[in-house]
């Protein structure tokens, strides 16, 4: 007799769970940015490691979607390899590593290179919803500046910074006001990251689960990363290209080579990169210019 | 027929698939929530209670369970069947007072004051009704551009099932942000939605 395989509802998650989650996301998108509580569930990996992710992915998912996963960028680390063929197995979803033929994409601290479109829905895994909460350590105090929308605190911290090294020394999980009113972590995406959020096309959910908080920004929605006007936001940047694919204007990794001190920066993104890579491989192949 | 005789012992069944059927309902819902104004299709159970329609049972199935709180406005309110199948497939509560509910189900007419809903507190704005208006067969003419997160730029939206009082109603419930109430616009095969982000603006009659 063959042994008996656990039989999973679809998409893992009761129906009942599933419903609780999804009334908690018509109320994110319908207050963009603020975060609602939800009672997170167990899911069979670790708090921390991307529960509240795995959580709203799976409420969304649906049999005809095709789910990406991403972990800083790459779609090969465990982390990705794994939340991928866990939706694989309990979803039964199509999966892939190109962000354009994706219609669900599940992230760890990155946004794709390849610019999103209409229709997407981009999933982040939080660890730290509450942007203010290493300036102030009470969930009953910080609810209340939001609903009071004083964002002072935050304020003071980027001062402090540019006091103390002369710039605004966050480079990730900036903050972020979205649509003019509540004050946002987008996860601890690079700085970098941030302009892409703006105004973008796709559908942003974020979901903490060790925190119990799920929020959202809905498509053409104003992200707007703090700053002064005379110290306005400055994302990260890089002088040089990727090492692998020779594309500029990506977000870099510094990748140590030897014990000697070499490294060589390559992008974070690995779909971008390996598209670049066979795009430019192609063209000197065949002597076209490709017109991007 | 007569209300009594239609009112069945076993109520009609609800999705053919719950699961997938349910996901796909949603997908249309949160779609239709973060594209404001726009319409999504959206499939439902085969043999729904007439008074609320196989899209307003797509979404009851979809949202409604025993952990939230149901008001049925006019005419679906004294409606056996209707009350059966949702208490059968769903378990929500139903509640008597239109304030208590974080789902309100109304028709165009029986919608009352949009104030009179919950609306939530600066600190919990999500403690806040959601309206599934039914606007199957609604014949208004009123015509509104609609701006707000979600839309790029500006949306135009027909709204048969608007009366004359609803512009002002909805100008309050938008300057509330961010409380106020959300509007989950359901027909036969559709679903619309109107969030409280979504600031609407007359349009003149005949303007294209």
């Amino acid at each position: 007799m063959s042994a008996r395989q656990a039989v999973y509802n679809i998409g893992y998650l009761d129906e009942q769970t599933k419903r609780m989650i999804r009334r908690a996301l018509l109320k994110a998108v319908a207050i963009p940015g603020f975060q609602v509580p939800f009672a997170s569930r167990e899911v069979p990996m670790p708090r921390g490691w991307g529960t509240g992710g795995v959580q709203v992915t799976a409420a969304v998912i649906g049999e005809d979607d095709v789910l990406k996963v991403i972990d800083q960028g790459a779609d090969d680390t465990t982390n990705a390899v794994s939340i991928r063929s866990f939706f694989a197995s309990v979803a039964r979803v199509a999966t892939t590593t190109r962000t354009d033929e994706a219609t669900i994409i599940q992230t760890r601290h990155r946004i794709p290179e390849t610019p999103l479109s209409e229709g997407q829905v981009l999933v982040y895994q939080v660890p730290i919803p509450e942007p203010l909460r290493f300036l102030e350590p009470r969930e009953t105090e910080t609810r209340r500046l939001h609903a009071l929308e004083e964002y002072g605190l935050m304020f003071v911290k980027l001062y402090e910074d540019i006091a103390r090294f002369g710039h605004i020394a966050k480079t990730y999980d900036y903050p972020v006001l979205v649509g003019g009113r509540y004050l946002m972590s987008p996860s601890p995406i690079p700085s970098f990251d941030n302009p892409k959020m703006h105004r973008n096309p796709a559908l942003q959910l974020f979901g903490a689960g060790r925190e119990k908080r799920i929020y959202a920004v809905p498509p053409f929605t104003s992200v707007e990363s703090l700053g002064f006007e005379d110290f306005p936001f400055e994302p990260q940047r890089f002088d040089e290209p990727c090492a692998l694919c020779g594309s500029t204007g990506g977000y870099l990794d510094e990748v140590i080579t030897d014990d000697a001190g070499g490294s060589m920066f390559v992008c974070s993104d690995t779909d971008h990169c390996e598209r670049t890579a066979t795009r430019s491989g192609t063209e000197s192949a065949t002597g076209t210019e490709a017109i991007a | 027929m007569s209300t009594a005789a239609r009112t069945p012992t076993i109520p009609a069944p609800g999705f053919a698939d719950p699961t997938r059927d349910a996901q796909r309902a949603f997908r249309a819902v949160l779609d239709a929530l973060a594209h404001p104004t726009r319409s999504y299709p959206l499939g439902g159970p085969a043999q729904p209670p007439p008074a609320l329609g196989r899209g307003l049972g797509a979404v009851a199935l979809t949202l409604l369970d025993e952990g939230c709180a149901t008001w049925l406005a006019g005419p679906l309110g004294t409606d056996a069947e209707t009350a059966t199948w949702l208490a059968f497939h769903t378990g929500t509560r139903l509640v008597t007072d239109p304030a208590d509910a974080q789902f309100v189900v109304a028709d165009p007419a029986s919608l009352p004051p949009l104030a009179r809903l919950r609306c939530g507190t600066d600190e919990a704005p999500h403690h806040s009704a959601t309206v599934l208006l039914d606007v199957r067969g609604a014949t208004g003419t009123a015509r509104f551009s609609a701006t707000g997160p979600g839309i790029d730029g500006t949306a135009d939206l027909t709204a048969p099932w608007a009366d004359a009082g609803f512009l002002p109603q909805w100008t309050a419930n938008t300057a509330a942000f961010p409380r106020g109430v959300d509007l989950l616009l359901v027909g036969e095969d559709t679903v619309a939605a109107l969030p409280r982000t979504t600031r609407l603006h007359p349009r003149p009659e005949g303007e294209a």
